[in-house]
């Protein structure tokens, strides 16, 4: 007799469903769009990865489409000395610095077999700020650099203001840390007195609740309420002669294997788009030069 | 599970369970093992590299560019000391509440002001020198990190060739200096207080420069060829007073602001947490009522639920400045170190510290106290001593030994703490000054556990900074087991005691 075919009842053995394969099977259809997935990891300076690299990543992101697949980037900001740490590691693909390479670290590289390659992407003015209940408008390279050496402990010795002085600085991982110490103290160390902040941000929140505060900030930091930006030698920040300029990088590794994803963000950063949004966030714009 | 002797099915069994649980534990073991090897292992590179480092330095003469240095900061402390007195006389001045012209005349042109305005600029070509010197320095040590010899011989000859100058720059500093102590008309200093204070800072600057000779002997005398000695080494590490990474000339690992710092707001903490913990544990334990005790035990033990980050997110915001604004009230001017300059301190880590510590210390008294055998109790009460009696005189003296292993333990936890005190300490790397009194308790500090959080970022694999914090480590792990070991002997002594009444 031909027995049509039944639907599975209570009187037959159904084929046991098992759970768990089929989960399995789930998961990893659901990872591969991850595994195809474009991935860009950045570390580096606070001064770039705070607000401008993550913005321009997201413009970027919205720019490419999902056509190529999804795209991720990963931005952890840390400081300047972390980008340059993780590029040499190959655990990041662009590092993020706000200051030049020193001798050791090129020789590193070279130790390691990598060609690095430093692209200027913008440039900061570095903003000396106090509180604003600091009567003092501008003071001269020379009184600034007497104040983080550690030469001068108190407003007395520069004002009418009979406050010691708390100097608040970056850390030693920061670039901004290095950079300010470049352009401002020459070859002296910063003093012992200085406190270690570890963002722009921490340091325009710290100068606004103390009286007798100074730090430096990025330029973008320095409207923040509670604060006030200093005229070094006579001239304010967004002059064309200030002495606190420096320019900002993305360092990359020239011989790591890469998607194009990569080029195509630093090419779309160095485009007049990418400018148009450096300049948006009170950076200056990169000198263009050929890469 | 079936683990009835009789079934054939449980002897297999529960020796695989006991394999589980024997191989559970040996893990455990195993993993902590590994991590002491690693400590040890990745921190004993450090002090042969130091030791190379200093020897460059020595080497290429940075270190006598710092005894050049060292003249002039012993220079500047004075000026400090002047700038005190500027600063003293302008809010003596504010409180006489002149007219603007008059307090514009006062400070600009009284008979104080030139010495005030030029003392430290005097020592402008002092300055200069010492750069011309250590850029020099700096340079010779760059080769020498890029792998050229530098000869020690040529970079002492530049150092030590224009001496003559140099001594002539001493002696001009002196000049100048000197001339406007004099120039100062010593009848017309207001008030009496800050002329005595003048005329000593007068004499100090006479000393300085009569120390002259002395400086200059130490400097022909450097030998930069003069081999690091490994005890050098290890003081630099343990005492060095500074530790500077990042720096153009040389990096310094020294132990002992981090090492001060940490012990400091420790310290606060503990002096903060124990009356707390212990006056609780022992109200929860003895005294208090039913619902009293059910209200407060969970109450107190739910404070070591809050995550450290988020109490220390709560300190950079809200109670550093909380603090900060207190001590800005009227009421508490008469205290000497109010009011408050830096919101971020060793006391607002230490408080915070304490309110971490308030748990544990709380658990461990309560624990120590309920071990007191009954029977001691009872025997108290039956006498007719009152629950405050028994509990002072009977109770607690018998929990002694718990009580100090509590406390010990709590210490032990704050002094392991990273989070809070990387946000909330403030991060100056400096020893605090307890000379200055409580003020001290207001400083920034920066502490062992912050500052490998904070560093760790930036160093490469394998590199001397690398080293140096795991060596910081290292001593971390040695004090929290020096800690623990104690807490647990007196946790001990405590349980012996308290098994001796058995009988």
């Amino acid at each position: 007799m031909y027995h049509a075919p039944q639907l599975c009842s209570y009187h037959c053995v159904r084929p046991k469903t098992t759970y768990w394969q089929l989960t399995v099977l789930i998961g990893l259809l659901l990872t591969v769009p991850e595994l195809t997935a474009a991935r860009l990891i950045i570390k580096g300076s606070d001064t770039l990865g705070a607000k401008l690299v993550p913005q321009l990543a997201e413009v970027f992101g919205s720019i490419r489409g999902t056509d190529r697949g999804a795209l991720t980037i990963e931005i952890a900001a840390e400081g300047s000395a972390t980008g340059i740490a993780s590029v040499l590691d190959g655990t990041a693909d662009i590092g993020m610095l706000s200051r030049p390479l020193r001798a050791e670290e090129i020789a590193a590289a070279r130790n390691r077999g990598l060609d690095l390659a430093l692209i200027e992407v913008a440039r900061d003015a570095l903003v000396i700020i106090v509180n604003a209940e600091n009567p003092i408008e501008g003071m001269t390279s020379g009184d600034l650099a007497a104040i983080f050496t550690g030469d001068v402990k108190n407003w007395a010795a520069l004002s009418d203001l009979p406050e010691p002085i708390s100097a608040y600085s970056r850390n030693s991982s920061s670039g901004t840390y290095v950079a300010f110490q470049q352009l401002a103290l020459g070859t002296r160390d910063y003093g012992n007195r200085i406190q270690k902040m570890a963002s722009n941000e921490q340091i325009a929140h710290e100068v606004s609740g103390n009286r007798g505060a100074i730090g430096y900030v990025a330029l973008a930091y320095g409207q923040n309420p509670g604060i006030r930006a200093l005229r070094i030698d006579g001239s304010p920040a967004t002059a064309t002669d200030y002495a606190l300029t420096r320019p900002l990088f993305f360092l990359i590794d020239r011989q790591a294997t890469q998607s194009d994803v990569r080029e195509n963000f630093i090419r779309f950063t160095l485009s007049p788009q990418g400018q148009s949004l450096v300049t948006k966030l009170d950076f200056l714009p990169a000198r263009q030069s050929a890469p | 599970m079936n683990l009835d002797p009789t079934k054939t099915i449980a002897k297999p069994l529960s020796a695989l369970m006991r394999w589980i649980f024997a191989g559970s534990a040996t893990l455990t073991i195993f993993a902590l093992a590994m991590i002491i090897f690693l400590l040890f292992r990745e921190s004993i590179g450090f002090f042969p590299e130091y030791r190379k480092s200093i020897a460059d330095y020595r080497r290429s003469g940075l270190e006598y560019v710092e005894l050049l240095n060292e003249r002039y900061t012993t220079f500047i402390e004075l000026d400090h000391q002047l700038m005190q007195l500027r600063a003293r006389k302008i809010r003596h001045l504010q409180r006489q509440s002149l007219s603007p012209p008059e307090m514009e005349a006062a400070l600009h042109s009284g008979p104080l002001s030139a010495l005030f305005a030029r003392y430290r600029h005097t020592a402008k070509p002092l300055r200069d020198y010492i750069e011309e010197k250590r850029i020099y320095a700096i340079r010779k040590r760059t080769e020498r990190r890029l792998g050229e010899t530098i000869d020690a011989g040529t970079i002492e000859t530049f150092l030590r060739e224009d001496l003559n100058a140099y001594a002539h720059l001493l002696d001009q500093l002196e000049r100048q200096t000197k001339r406007l102590f004099e120039d100062v008309p010593a009848g017309s200093i207001e008030p009496p207080a800050l002329k005595r204070q003048i005329l000593r800072l007068e004499e100090q600057n006479r000393n300085y420069h009569a120390s002259r000779d002395p400086h200059l002997q130490i400097l022909l005398a450097w030998d930069g060829s003069r081999p690091v000695r490994w005890r050098d080494t290890v003081q630099a590490f343990f005492f060095g007073t500074e530790w500077t990474t990042a720096s153009e000339q040389q990096n310094w690992y020294g132990l002992l602001p981090l090492l001060t710092g940490s012990l400091f707001v420790a310290l606060i903490a503990v002096c903060l947490a124990t009356p707390i913990g212990v006056g609780s544990a022992i109200y929860v334990n003895m005294l208090a009522g039913r619902r009293e005790q059910m209200l407060l035990k969970p109450g107190i033990e739910f404070i070591s639920a809050l995550p450290a980050v988020v109490v220390g997110f709560f300190g950079v915001m809200v109670f550093g400045e909380a603090v900060q604004t207190l001590s800005r009230l009227e009421f508490f001017t008469w205290l000497p170190f109010f009011e408050i300059q830096e919101r971020l301190n060793a006391f607002t880590a230490g408080a915070l510290l304490a309110l971490m510590a308030i748990p544990t210390i709380f658990t461990l008294t309560e624990d120590a106290l309920f071990a007191v055998r009954p029977e001691i109790k009872a025997a108290s009460f039956a006498m007719g001593a009152s629950r405050m009696q028994t509990a002072f005189r009977v109770v607690i003296p018998s929990a002694r030994s718990g009580i100090i292993s509590a406390v010990l333990l709590g210490f032990g936890r704050v002094i392991g703490e990273t989070m809070i005190v990387l946000l909330c300490a403030g991060n100056r790397v400096r020893i605090p000054e307890l000379s200055s009194g409580l003020s001290a308790l207001f400083d920034p500090v920066h502490t062992m556990t912050g500052m490998i959080a904070q560093e760790m970022g930036e160093v490469l694999y394998g590199n001397l900074h690398y080293r140096a914090l795991f060596m910081v480590g290292l001593v971390l792990f040695v004090i929290s087991l020096v800690i623990n070991y104690t807490a647990q002997s007196f946790a001990e002594r405590h349980r012996q005691a308290q098994n001796r009444y058995r009988q």
